[in-house]
């Protein structure tokens, strides 16, 4: 079973490729701040998502998050993380 | 050059001499002897002269720093040539003295040099075969990863259909269990008491037993025909009965099995594999008694058709395929990793040559990073995607970029590998745009600043009004801009605030030196640049700076020194920290002024 790891490249079933910039945990479920990347996956794009991971029957699945609230509460951990980088 | 030029002239002059001197019947060993040791003291000297410009051209090339193995391989390139073309001049002045007999010592004595020359020539054409063999090693190893990504793609592809055509073993054991659900109904399963089976099975064995024996004593009567007939139906109706219970048994047996809890495919496995087993007994069974005439076909034909296992033996199969091909792509994974291992990038190579450098007797110079394009780079290859850390160049008004926020379903993350290190660093550079953004979906009370736009071309020409950031570095001397030497203080100068204007521009060579000034209004000194054949990479652009007048307008200068009441400062064009204000109107810069 493949895990999502900070600093990791994931393909999607779109062929749509992220790069994970930070990593969180809420509530027992696992968060990505993801960064979108260009087509062949060698530059970043300025598109970024929120997602919640959610695992099936051995697959990965990522769903984006849009709930105000949700985002409130998620976005300082990941402020955290990002401003530690420097 | 002038003290060069004299040299060369004196040394043909003292080789012309000595060959004469070679012709005469007599020869005057005194003249020979002062003419060999003037010739050696001008060869001394003119080849001490060309050390000395070969040393400044070699450092002045070593500085520039590059980005690309391509501009490593041009700047090595570069040195040879420069290296070769001493070569060339030191053999095509002293090469004559080597017919002179006379001076036969002292082409001991040149040869030498010569000879030096030429192993330093063969020395730097080495430096250009170590960038080239790494070109050639990178050629390889892309052509390898190019095969590794293929593989991985195919079985990436692979595991897509196989993922697309797995069902979970609920769902499997589901479907499964409703196919033997209709077998154990129709045998009414759930009513049969197992103890009674054995026991009525006990008993008709026994009876099976007695009648077979009946059968054989029936044979040696005298009405045996009759007999036979009579204890081979017998034994043909208990047969049946006997068959009736091992039907019991298989459906209490089966009933058993299904009953059994599934907690994952392993046990799902294990108890297929349990169910196949009593099927194939129970099918043996069936199958003798059709054989034998004892039952019809249609009952053998029913059971095998409803016993169907091949789906989970597609699906279990499957999931061994997928756990394959998940560690030929983790394998291909980590050969990718060390493709390029053996390849010298760009840094290490640089601390190789500082040490060839070393051993050659030289300083040992290692360029150090500048926040700007490699200077050898006129076509954008070494593109810099991030100006800098405070000015993230493209990103500049976040509040008018739409952050993704579609409503996409899950989707489903079908693979994951490590970000290159490339992709980390362009990540890094854009940490303050990540953050920004996380403000705005997060909701984080605190206003977007607009970003400062960086401007990604800096062509300042004269006239133009600018301003210079904080850590912009200013010198008062142009060939310090060359060696980056003796900055000077912006407020020192007085060279602050949003009014300053360029007066002045320069071409420098390698060394410093002015070779081209101007203080025409609107000319773009790049272009004069290309226009003088200057290779790209070992010139730089001075900009003079000036405060303008007591009302903030420009002044125009006219000679080639700076003149301080007007101007402050020399700047080089290629500075990142110049803003420029305000430039000419195409008007202006058509106009000219020339001062």
């Amino acid at each position: 079973m493949m895990n999502i790891e900070l600093h990791t490249v994931l393909t999607l079933d779109d062929n749509e490729k992220y790069i994970v910039v930070a990593k969180a945990e809420h509530d027992g479920n696992a968060y990505d701040y993801l960064l979108q990347l260009s087509a062949d996956g060698e530059d970043v794009t300025e598109q970024v998502a929120v997602v919640k991971e959610e695992k099936e029957d051995n697959r990965l699945y990522i769903v984006e998050v849009n709930d105000k609230n949700e985002l409130d509460r998620l976005a300082p951990l990941f402020c955290k993380q990002l401003e530690e980088l420097q | 050059m002038e003290r060069e030029d004299y040299l060369k002239e004196q040394i043909e002059t003292y080789i012309d001499r000595l060959d004469l001197l070679g012709m005469q019947e007599t020869i005057d060993q005194k003249r020979v002897e002062e003419a060999v040791d003037e010739l050696e003291k001008l060869a001394t000297e003119y080849i001490s002269l060309l050390d000395e410009r070969l040393e400044s051209q070699i450092q002045g090339i070593e500085k520039i720093f590059v980005v690309t193995l391509e501009e490593e391989l041009e700047k090595r390139k570069r040195i040879y040539d420069v290296v070769n073309k001493r070569f060339e001049e030191i053999v095509s002045i002293f090469s004559d003295i080597e017919k002179i007999s006379i001076a036969s010592d002292l082409w001991s004595h040149i040869s030498t040099v010569i000879e030096a020359s030429k192993k330093q020539v063969h020395e730097y054409e080495s430096d250009i075969k170590l960038v080239e063999e790494q070109f050639i090693k990178i050629n390889q190893a892309e052509k390898k990863e190019a095969r590794l990504n293929e593989n991985r793609r195919q079985a990436y592809l692979e595991n897509i259909d196989l993922r697309n055509r797995q069902v979970s073993f609920e769902v499997l054991n589901d479907e499964i269990l409703e196919v033997y659900r209709s077998l154990l109904i129709e045998g009414n399963a759930e009513q049969l008491d197992f103890s009674n089976i054995q026991a009525k099975e006990k008993a008709l064995k026994k009876r099976q037993n007695q009648l077979l024996e009946n059968l054989e004593l029936a044979r040696n009567t005298k009405d045996a025909e009759s007999y036979i007939k009579v204890y081979e139906e017998r034994v043909r109706e208990n047969r049946l009965e006997l068959d009736k219970v091992a039907e019991q048994t298989f459906l209490h047996l089966l009933r058993k099995m299904m009953n059994l809890p599934i907690g994952s495919y392993v046990s799902l496995e294990e108890r297929t594999e349990t169910v196949q087993g009593l099927v194939s007994s129970r099918l043996s069974q069936v199958e003798q008694l059709y054989q034998e005439g004892i039952i019809e076909k249609e009952k053998y034909m029913t059971l095998a058709s409803r016993i169907d296992h091949s789906e989970i033996y597609r699906q279990l199969s499957d999931l061994k395929e997928l756990e394959k091909n998940e560690n030929f792509i983790n394998l291909i994974e980590e050969q990718l990793e060390h493709t390029k291992d053996h390849i010298k990038g760009k840094e290490e190579l640089e601390l190789m040559f500082a040490e060839r450098a070393k051993e050659r007797g030289r300083v040992a110079i290692v360029p150090e990073p500048i926040d700007q394009p490699s200077l050898l780079d006129n076509s954008g290859e070494a593109e810099i995607l991030f100006a800098d850390e405070d000015g993230f160049d493209g990103y500049e008004d976040l509040t008018s970029k739409q952050v993704k926020k579609d409503k996409k379903k899950r989707r489903q993350v079908i693979f994951i590998e490590p970000a290159k290190k490339s992709l980390l660093e362009k990540f890094g550079k854009a940490r303050k745009f990540l953050l920004s953004a996380l403000k705005t979906i997060g909701g984080i009370p605190e206003k977007i600043k607009k970003l400062p736009q960086v401007p990604t071309k800096y062509n300042p020409t004269i006239g133009d009004q600018i301003e210079l950031k904080e850590n912009t570095s200013i010198y008062t001397d142009p060939l310090d801009i060359v060696e980056e030497t003796d900055k000077k203080d912006a407020k020192e100068l007085g060279l602050t605030g949003t009014k300053l204007f360029v007066t002045r521009g320069a071409i420098l060579d390698h060394t410093g030196t002015p070779i081209y000034i101007t203080t025409d209004y609107g000319v773009d000194l790049e272009t004069v640049a290309r226009s003088m054949n200057l290779e790209i990479g070992i010139y730089n652009i001075a900009l003079g700076c000036s405060v303008g007048d007591s009302e903030g307008k420009f002044i125009a200068v006219a000679d080639d020194k700076l003149n301080p009441n007007i101007e402050k400062g020399w700047i080089n064009a290629a500075d990142a920290n110049i803003i420029i204000l305000k430039q000419l109107s195409e008007e202006q810069k058509k106009g000219g002024m020339k001062k």
